[in-house]
C-alpha cells in the first residue's frame, strides 16, 4: 500500500451566521460536518456532490484558507491547524489549489508572467530574475502554451487558456497535492477535455496527488482513482472508484448516478430513482440522517439517529443505517441493497 | 459513439493551417494605456481637465502675467468697475482684482490639493485596514459614521473652533471632513475585491497580507480613488471658500478666492464685481473638477471595453 | 424520444436567419448566417452548440426578442403559417406566452423578486384568456399541480426567493405552459441545476410534451440531455448549423469532424476510457474568423479547401445534413 500523504479526521467547517453586535447568539451553517478520509500519494480522490453540499468547502478548509473549526488535518505528518503562521506559509509550497471560475482567479491587472513570478517570488525559486524568467516559460510550456503569452493580461486569453494559467501557477511551486475545485466545470466540452487531460498528463510527469472536487459524476469516474460522495457536509459514501459506480451502495450515490443523463439515445432505459424535493438547508438540517426526507428507503431509525460511517468492505465506506449488520440481518430492508 | 469522418484521399494532403500569427504578434496593451485612450475621448474629462489646466497655469504663473502687485494698496483707485487698466475691476483697498484672483488661486487649488492628499492617504489607509482586516472593521466604520453624520462644512467649523483659525488648520480641518467619504469608498470596493478567487488564490500561495494588499488590492481600488479624489478636490475647494468666507480659513491680505468674496458681500450694492469674479473662479474650478471626476469615473469603468 | 412521427406537420419554419451584430458604427459581425430548420408538431428538437455559437440568439430572434438596435435580423420565421414578421407588435406579444413560450437558464433572475408566484402565474393568465377572480385563482392553482409543485395553494403566496432552484425553475415552466403552448423554447433549462433536480425538471419536460403534444425547442451544449430529450438534433458551431440528423444517427454516425469531436470530448459514465480525444485549440468568437470553414483551424480533417471556401450544407440523405467538404464530392457541386 502506498504512502499517506494526507489525512482528514473529523473535519468540521461551520459559518456562523445572524452575526450581530449586539446579541452573542449565533446560528451555524454546517458546511463541513465531520469529512473523513486519507488521501494516499499520487492518486487522484474524486470529491462529488451538489451545491451547496460542502466540497469546495472541504478543499478550503484543508488549504485553511477557510479556518476549519475542530477536525485534524495532517499533512506529510504535520497537523496543519497548529502550524504557526510562518510555518503555514512554507507548507503552501506543497499544497496548492485550481479555481473554477478562469474568469475571476487571475489578477486583471497582471502580467501572466508576473502572476507566476510572484510564485516563485514567494517561495524563493530562482536565484536572478533571468533564472526566473526561464523558470516561468518552462511552466508555460508545461501546460501547453507558449513563450509569448508570458507577457500578456488574463483578458486577452479564453477560458481553457487562463485554466491552464491557473493550473501553471499552482504547479510553479512544485507541490505534492493540488486541490482542483471544479476546474472544468465552467468551459466548454471540448475545452474540458483538453484540460482534463493536461491533469493526467501533470500527475504523471510530476508525480502530483489531486483532490478532484467537481459536480460532474461522469467527469470525476474519468479523473478519480478513489471517490467521495458528499451531501450536505458529510461524507454519506467512499470507495474505489470501480466499486463505487459497479456497486453504489448510498440511496443517494444511487439516485445520483440514475440522474446523469447518457449521451446515448440507444441505450437502455434503467429505472431511473428520481429524488422529490430539494437539499435541505443546512442551516436547519433534518434530524437523524440528512438525506431521510429524500430518501427512498428511509427507516423509522434514520429520522432519529445520524449513522455512523461503516466500512462495508475494504475500503469501501458507507454512511447509512441500511448497512448496520443487526439491520443487514433483516430480510425485510435486503432488497434495497 | 467511436466513429471517424472519411479519410482524406491521397490527392488532397493534410493542410496544415497559417499558424494564429495575431496571437504572436500584436503587442499587448497594458491597462493603463487602453484607459488614457478612453480617457482622451471621453468628452466630460477633456473639458474639465482644459478647464483646470488653465485655472492650474495661470495660477502657477500669476508673478508674471499679473498686471499688479496684489497687496500694494491704492485709495485713489478704489471700487473701480471692470474694464480699463482693470480688467475685473478694484475692490476696496483699490487692489487689481484680476491679479489677486491669480494669487488667490494659488492658495485655493493648494488649500484643496493639500486635503484631498492628507485625507487620501488616511482614508485609504483606513479604508483598506476595514475592508481587508474584518476585525476592525466595526470601530473604524463606527468612527467615520460619526463624522459623515455632520454637514462636511460644520464638522470643517468645529474643528476650527478647536485648532483654531488660520489657513493651515483650515485645511486640516477640510481634511479630515473629507476623510470619510474615502474610507467608504475604499472600503466598499476591497471589500468586493478581497472575496476574488485571485486574492484566494495568492493567499493559497503563501504570499504575505502585505503584500497581497499592495499588489493585488492596492492597483485595483486605484480606479475608484481617482475618481473620488477628482471630485473630492472639488468639493475640498469649496469647503475651504466657505470657510474662509466665514473668515476662518485663509485671514486678510491673503489673497484667497473664499475671503475675496466674504470681504466684497459687504460691497454688494456698490462693487459687485468683487464678489462675482472670485466666486466665478470657484465655480469653475469646481466644475473642472467634477467634469473630470465623471469622465473619469466612465473611462476607469471596468465593465466599458 | 421514441415517438414515431407519422403525421410530420410543420410548426415553425426558420428561413434563412441571418443576424448581424453591430460592433460599431458600421461595422457587424454575424452571429448566425443562413440558418434555416423546421419543427413539426409534439417534436423536440435540439440545438447543440457552446458559448458563443449563437444557439442563443437564434432562439431570441424566433420570439422577435432582438431589438433593431443592437442588430440586423434577417430571413423568415413562419409559425403555423403566420409570418413573424409581418405581425405588429401588439400581434407578436398576444402569440409569445400564448402559442410559443419560454424557459430561460436563470430561474433566479427570471421571476420578479417583488411579486408573489401566484401573481406572476395569474398575471399571464389574465393576458391571455378571459379567467378572473376566482377561476382565475383555480387556473394558477391547476397550473402549478400540472408541474407537479406540492402544497399549491400556499405556494401561490410565497415570493420567488424562498423557494430553491428547482422549484423556481418548475414555475417557469409552469408559467410557459400556462396557455398550453404549441412550442416551447427551452434555452439551458437546466443548466443551472443540479443532476438530481436536473433529473427532476427532464421528466417533468417528457411528462408535459407527451402528455399536451408541446413541441420543444431545446437549447443545450449537454449531449446526455439531447440524448435523453430530442428527437432530432442541430449541432450549430460559430453561428452556422453544421450538423442535423435524427438523434440516434447523430449519435451512432456522426459526419461533422466537429460533431465526432465533442461526442469523443465527453467522458463516459458507462465505459473506461484511458484519455479523451479533446477538440484542439479555442471556441472562437464571433467576428473572429472570415475565411473557409470556421472549423477549419481546430480540425484534424482539414485540407487546403477547407481554408479557402466554407461549405454549404448539404444532405447526405433523406434525414442527415453536414456543412462540410469531406461530404461533397465536385460532380455533386456542378
Amino acid at each position: 500500500m502506498s504512502e499517506i500523504l494526507l489525512e482528514v479526521h473529523n473535519l468540521k467547517t461551520y459559518f456562523p451566521i445572524n452575526k450581530s453586535f449586539i446579541s452573542k447568539k449565533k446560528d451555524f451553517v454546517k458546511a463541513v460536518d465531520g469529512v473523513t478520509f486519507k488521501l494516499l500519494k499520487g492518486e487522484t480522490l474524486g470529491i462529488v456532490g451538489e451545491s451547496g453540499c460542502g466540497k469546495s468547502t472541504t478543499g478550503r478548509s484543508i488549504l485553511k484558507l477557510i479556518e476549519p473549526t475542530s477536525g485534524e488535518i495532517i499533512f506529510e505528518g504535520r497537523d496543519v491547524l497548529s502550524l504557526s503562521k510562518q510555518e503555514l506559509r512554507k507548507l503552501r509550497k506543497q499544497m496548492q489549489i485550481v479555481f473554477q471560475d478562469p474568469f475571476a482567479s487571475l489578477n486583471p491587472r497582471l502580467r501572466i508572467s508576473s502572476i507566476l513570478e510572484e510564485a516563485l517570488l514567494t517561495h524563493g525559486i530562482g536565484k536572478s530574475k533571468k533564472e526566473r524568467r526561464q523558470k516561468i516559460l518552462e511552466i508555460l510550456q508545461m501546460v501547453g502554451l507558449s513563450a509569448f503569452h508570458a507577457d500578456r493580461y488574463p483578458h486577452e486569453f479564453s477560458g481553457g487558456q487562463r485554466q491552464r494559467i491557473g493550473i501553471a501557477r499552482a504547479i510553479a511551486v512544485g507541490p505534492s497535492l493540488i486541490i482542483a475545485d471544479e476546474p472544468v466545470s465552467a468551459l466548454d466540452v471540448s475545452v474540458q477535455a483538453q484540460i482534463l487531460n493536461l491533469f493526467q498528463r501533470l500527475q504523471k510527469e510530476l508525480g502530483l496527488t489531486y483532490i478532484f472536487i467537481a459536480h460532474d459524476l461522469s467527469v470525476v469516474k474519468h479523473i478519480s482513482d478513489r471517490i467521495g460522495v458528499m451531501y450536505l457536509g458529510r461524507m454519506v459514501e467512499f470507495a474505489d472508484k470501480n466499486q463505487l459506480f459497479s456497486e453504489p451502495l448510498h440511496p443517494y450515490t444511487k439516485s445520483l448516478m440514475s440522474s446523469v443523463p447518457v449521451p446515448n439515445p440507444e441505450s437502455e432505459k434503467k429505472d431511473r430513482i428520481i429524488l422529490t424535493g430539494d437539499v435541505p438547508n443546512p442551516v436547519n438540517p433534518p434530524l437523524g440522517c440528512t438525506f431521510h426526507p429524500r430518501c427512498f428507503a428511509c427507516m423509522e431509525v434514520c429520522k432519529t439517529k445520524n449513522p455512523r460511517n461503516i466500512e462495508v468492505k475494504p475500503g469501501h465506506f458507507v454512511a447509512c443505517h441500511l448497512f448496520e449488520p443487526e439491520i443487514m440481518d433483516q430480510e425485510t430492508t435486503s432488497n434495497f441493497i | 459513439m467511436s466513429s471517424s469522418a472519411p479519410k482524406l484521399t491521397d490527392s488532397e494532403t493534410k493542410f496544415n493551417p497559417p499558424q494564429n500569427n495575431r496571437d504572436s504578434e500584436v503587442k499587448s496593451k497594458t491597462y493603463w494605456s487602453l484607459v488614457g485612450k478612453r480617457i482622451i475621448t471621453n468628452k466630460s474629462a477633456v473639458s474639465g481637465a482644459c478647464i483646470l489646466l488653465f485655472f492650474v497655469s495661470i495660477s502657477l504663473l500669476a508673478p508674471w502675467i499679473a498686471p499688479h502687485s496684489v497687496d500694494v494698496m491704492n485709495f485713489e483707485q478704489r471700487f473701480l468697475p471692470p474694464g480699463g487698466q482693470h480688467l475685473l475691476g478694484t475692490d476696496d483697498f483699490g487692489r487689481d482684482i484680476f491679479s489677486r484672483i491669480l494669487y488667490g488661486g494659488r492658495v485655493s487649488l493648494m488649500m484643496g490639493l493639500v486635503a484631498v492628499l492628507i485625507a487620501g492617504v488616511i482614508g485609504v489607509i483606513l479604508g483598506m485596514i476595514s475592508g481587508y482586516y474584518r476585525r476592525f472593521d466595526i470601530y473604524i466604520m463606527q468612527v467615520m459614521d460619526i463624522l459623515l453624520a455632520f454637514p462636511s462644512l460644520l464638522l470643517a467649523i468645529a474643528i476650527i473652533a478647536v485648532l483654531g483659525v488660520g489657513l493651515t488648520n483650515a485645511m486640516i480641518a477640510v481634511a479630515i471632513s473629507a476623510i470619510p467619504s474615502y474610507v467608504r469608498v475604499v472600503r466598499g470596493s476591497v471589500l468586493s475585491i478581497r472575496e476574488k478567487e485571485y486574492i484566494e488564490a495568492v493567499k493559497a500561495l503563501g504570499v504575505s497580507d502585505f503584500k497581497i494588499i499592495l499588489k493585488h488590492v492596492f492597483p485595483n481600488v486605484l480606479s475608484p480613488i481617482i475618481v473620488l479624489s477628482s471630485l473630492q478636490f472639488g468639493t475640498s475647494i469649496l469647503v475651504a471658500a466657505a470657510l474662509s468666507f466665514l473668515g476662518l480659513g485663509a485671514q486678510p491680505p491673503t489673497p484667497e478666492w473664499g475671503s475675496m468674496a466674504y470681504v466684497g458681500k459687504a460691497f454688494l450694492g456698490q462693487a459687485w464685481w468683487m464678489s462675482l469674479f472670485p466666486g466665478l473662479a470657484i465655480m469653475l474650478v469646481v466644475l473642472g473638477f467634477n467634469l473630470l471626476g465623471d469622465g473619469l469615473r466612465d473611462a476607469l469603468d471596468p465593465r466599458q471595453k | 424520444m421514441g415517438t414515431n412521427l407519422v403525421k410530420k406537420e410543420a410548426l415553425l419554419k426558420v428561413e434563412d436567419l441571418s443576424i448581424r451584430f453591430k460592433t460599431g458604427k458600421n461595422n457587424f459581425v454575424n452571429a448566425v448566417s443562413q440558418v434555416n430548420f423546421t419543427i413539426n408538431k409534439g417534436e423536440t428538437l435540439a440545438l447543440v452548440g457552446e458559448s458563443g455559437c449563437g444557439k442563443s440568439v437564434t432562439s431570441l430572434s424566433i420570439m422577435r426578442l432582438i431589438s433593431n438596435s443592437v442588430g440586423n435580423i434577417d430571413g423568415k420565421i413562419i409559425f403555423n403559417d403566420i409570418d413573424f414578421n409581418q405581425l405588429s407588435e401588439k400581434k407578436m406579444r398576444s402569440i409569445r406566452g400564448k402559442d410559443v413560450s419560454m424557459i430561460f437558464q436563470e430561474p433566479m433572475t427570471s421571476l420578479n423578486p417583488v411579486h408573489r408566484i401566484g401573481r406572476q402565474i395569474s398575471e399571464v393568465l389574465k393576458l391571455h384568456t378571459d379567467a378572473s377572480g376566482d377561476e382565475l385563482k383555480k387556473q394558477t392553482v391547476d397550473i402549478l399541480k400540472k408541474v407537479g409543485i406540492p402544497r399549491p395553494e400556499k405556494i401561490i403566496s410565497e415570493y420567488p426567493h424562498q423557494l430553491s432552484g428547482g422549484m423556481r425553475q418548475r414555475i417557469m415552466i409552469a408559467m410557459a405552459m400556462a396557455c398550453n403552448p404549441s412550442l416551447l423554447i427551452a434555452d439551458e433549462p437546466t443548466t443551472a441545476l443540479d443532476v438530481t433536480i436536473q433529473a427532476q425538471i427532464l421528466d417533468l419536460m417528457n411528462d408535459l410534451k407527451t402528455n399536451y403534444e408541446t413541441a420543444i425547442l431545446l437549447i443545450t451544449h449537454d449531449l446526455g440531455v439531447v440524448a435523453e430529450m430530442a428527437d432530432r438534433v442541430m449541432v450549430m458551431y460559430y453561428g452556422q448549423i453544421v450538423e442535423e440528423a435524427h438523434v440516434k444517427t447523430i449519435y451512432k454516425n456522426p459526419q461533422h469532424p466537429y460533431t465526432i469531436g465533442l461526442l469523443n470530448s465527453i467522458p463516459s459514465l458507462e465505459d473506461e476510457q484511458d484519455n479523451l480525444q479533446p477538440i484542439e485549440g479555442n471556441v472562437p468568437n464571433i467576428g473572429e474568423i472570415t475565411k473557409g470553414c470556421p472549423f477549419f483551424s481546430r480540425c484534424t480533417q482539414a485540407h487546403s479547401k477547407c481554408f479557402e471556401r466554407n461549405p454549404p450544407l448539404i444532405k447526405t440523405n433523406n434525414e442527415h445534413s453536414v456543412r462540410c467538404w469531406l461530404y461533397i464530392h465536385e460532380e455533386a457541386l456542378a
